[in-house]
């Protein structure tokens, strides 16, 4: 069986099969009872489970996740949901000093099976504190898994992956994906982490893309592809682990490497990814790895700005056509 | 009472001689790990193991040999964690700041002052999602009410009357730092009157008071009445971190007169009281000391003689599962490649 189920209704149906298999599952979060439902990601669970296991929760970021990450230690299942991923710099040392580290520094005897899902804002004048794509920092730390689902499939069967690992995992779901849609399977499934996704395959060049970048990278792909160029298209899914082989296999056959990403060069996951591919095939690039990213700026509210602000289709386009043919460099502009 | 206070003596100064120890072998070096002694603070610990159920949790800071030991946390395994052993409790990955015996349901310790108090209360959560019976006692010092997650984790915890006690030891220190130079008022209990907690202020060395504290909050958090929090002013004697003290932490199995008058050692007080009733003699003090002794040494033996360094990949203690997760109770669908690539195509004409 399969329906049609945009991205938040993926997210929310992941959730309520994950409940129902396993009561040690539970939600907590912020808007929970609002009419919204966290932009309908939770919808339909607190009619079913009730309030016992969808817990409102105070604004205490820190608090509530190591209140998780106690739960989790006891057996319980929680799933986390910050509006904006922002928020959770005040739940770091929970997070981070914590929950990444129980299982190790306990010697394997605890552990720690934590979903915490961080909203991605864009859009609408969100703005510097509401707009922070944060999987390059959080994939820094060892002990966590790190995701980023583009596609209604991948966040269903990744976020119940995530419920029923033993581990610590953030999500990070980009809000201007929320509203896709596509046919999905109804039951539950789950799609495993450390998988990249090649969404298209081509010849010329890799087009390696994070979150609501690969949509753009697929419009790129059509674009060149009417030059008569091919570009394949990998959707990145997972920050960490990273699919390494996936990345290599695609380069080794297109010989050219374009990363985008919703976050920062400077430090951020595409630098890791150009890392990478510079070690192991240094000899067999046809051009230098290249990244479009935002600039390195805050986010802009401003309408007009935050518009110039992430990396277009037809940037990604222009510059993958530059690095095929040789012409001159990209125009500056998104990259930082 | 006096029974119990018989055992409180007897675990106070088993805390005491493994201090002591610790702090006599330290220099040897072969001990190699930030390590906080807890000489003087013994009266907490004790009071709350000895009113604990075996099923109760507790949860600790940097400084907690006492607290583990109190809760029944194996002695060699806390020697063996000290030498980085990979015997110690936490197989030599933890160190000092970081003990755990979960048999013995002490559930772990944080080196980040207040990190351990959101995560009893999740424990404690538990207790209360699953309506079960047991309690779980967070100890914390006066630092950590400095740190914001404690009011954040006093709030969730009163508005889920969640069956938590957190026990604060105050010395008044953090590192060197006086109290006076880091809050507003010396006295931290009553803020969590305020928020509406039950509260408790102990004198230094008012153990009778203390037992009662701990009792009555333990019977709060069984009963369903919610968290309760508990200042204890305490001295400490060591210094924040390594072997060096200052205090009369060798003299409570002296005789009395040699005690001194006005002595501020917890041991002395009690062993003083329980002789002046009649409870116990010196000469129980005295075979209690020998007795301990010969526990602590044969430990030690026993977790040296059994060092070995990490014999197992320490990268696989980082994740607890692998990439591919069961769901409960199902048969795990292997992915429809042809099927997802077929709709992904779709996905890509609707851009």
């Amino acid at each position: 069986m399969s329906h049609s189920r945009t991205y938040a209704q993926a997210i929310a149906e992941a959730t309520y099969q994950a409940m129902e298999m396993d009561e040690s599952v539970f939600v907590v979060g912020q808007g929970t009872r609002d009419r919204g439902h966290i932009f309908g990601s939770v919808e339909g669970l607190l009619t079913r489970f009730g309030p016992k296991r969808v817990i409102e929760m105070p604004i205490s970021e820190n608090a509530v996740a190591g209140i998780c990450v106690g739960a989790a230690l006891s057996g319980l299942r929680p799933v986390l949901v910050l509006q904006r991923a922002d928020f959770s710099f005040l739940a770091l040392d929970q997070l981070i000093n914590h929950a990444s580290k129980f299982h190790y520094m306990f010697g394997g005897q605890t552990s720690v099976p934590l979903v915490v899902r961080l909203i991605v804002g864009k859009g609408w004048g969100q703005g510097p504190q509401h707009s922070q794509s944060l999987h390059s920092m959080f994939a820094h730390f060892p002990g966590l898994r790190v995701v980023a689902p583009a596609d209604p499939y991948t966040a269903k069967g990744l976020l119940l992956n995530g419920i029923f690992a033993n581990d610590p995992v953030v999500i990070l779901e980009g809000r201007p994906l929320y509203g896709i849609a596509e046919v999905i399977p109804a039951e539950p499934y789950t799609v495993p982490f450390g998988q990249a996704r090649i969404v298209q395959e081509g010849t010329d060049i890799t087009i390696v893309a994070v979150s609501f970048m690969v949509p753009e990278a697929i419009r790129a792909a059509g674009e060149i592809g009417r030059a008569g160029l091919s570009a394949e298209v990998i959707d990145l899914v997972s920050v960490n682990p990273l699919d390494v082989d996936a990345i290599i296999a695609s380069v080794r056959k297109t010989s050219r490497l374009l990363v985008v990403d919703t976050s920062w060069s400077y430090c951020g996951i595409s630098a890791e990814i150009s890392a990478v591919v510079h070690e192991r095939l240094f000899g067999e690039l046809g051009s230098p790895v290249r990244r479009l990213t935002i600039p390195f700026t805050p986010a802009p509210a401003a309408f007009e700005l935050e518009d110039r602000y992430y990396p277009t289709g037809v940037q990604i386009a222009q510059c993958a056509q530059e690095m095929i043919c040789g012409a001159e460099l990209c125009p500056t502009g998104p990259t930082s | 009472m006096s029974a119990d206070k018989v055992e409180i003596l007897k675990r106070m100064v088993r805390i005491r001689m493994v201090e002591l120890y610790i702090a006599k072998r330290y220099p040897e070096q072969k001990m190699r790990c930030p390590t906080h002694l807890c000489l003087g603070q013994e009266a907490v610990p004790a009071v709350c193991g000895c009113f604990a159920d075996p099923g109760d949790i507790f949860v600790g800071t940097c400084r907690s040999h006492g607290h583990y030991l109190a809760k029944g946390g194996n002695l060699t395994a806390l020697f063996a964690e000290l030498l980085g052993s990979s015997r110690g409790c936490s197989k030599g990955l933890g160190g000092s700041m970081h003990l755990i015996d979960l048999g013995a349901n002490f559930w772990g310790t944080s080196a980040i002052v207040g990190g351990g108090i959101p995560i009893a209360a999740g424990a404690a959560f538990r207790l209360r999602y699953e309506n079960a019976p047991q309690i779980v006692v967070v100890f914390l010092g006066d630092a950590a009410v400095e740190e914001g997650v404690v009011y954040e984790t006093a709030n969730f915890a009163l508005l889920h009357k969640l069956p938590l006690v957190f026990v604060c030891e105050n010395n008044g220190l953090a590192i060197t730092t006086p109290i006076e130079l880091r809050q507003c008022s010396t006295v931290l209990h009553d803020r969590f009157q305020t928020m509406g907690m039950h509260s408790f202020h102990v004198a230094e060395n008012d153990i009778s008071r203390l037992m009662e504290a701990i009792r009555v909050s333990y019977d709060r958090a069984r009963s369903g009445l919610g968290p309760t929090f508990i200042e204890y002013k305490v001295l400490r004697w060591c210094a924040h971190v390594g072997p060096a003290f200052e205090g009369p932490a060798d003299l409570w199995w002296q005789p009395p007169a040699a005690s001194g008058g006005g002595c501020r050692c917890p041991i002395c007080i009690l062993r003083d009281q329980l002789i002046a009733d009649g409870t116990v003699s010196f000469e129980h003090i005295r075979s209690l000391r020998q007795q301990v002794q010969q526990e602590i040494e044969e430990a030690y033996c026993e977790a040296e003689r059994t060092a070995e360094s990490i014999q197992q990949d320490p990268a696989a203690f980082v994740y607890a599962s692998g990439l591919v997760c069961e769901l409960p109770g199902r048969v795990h669908p292997t992915r429809d490649v042809e099927f997802h690539h077929a709709e992904t195509s779709k996905l890509v004409n609707a851009f």
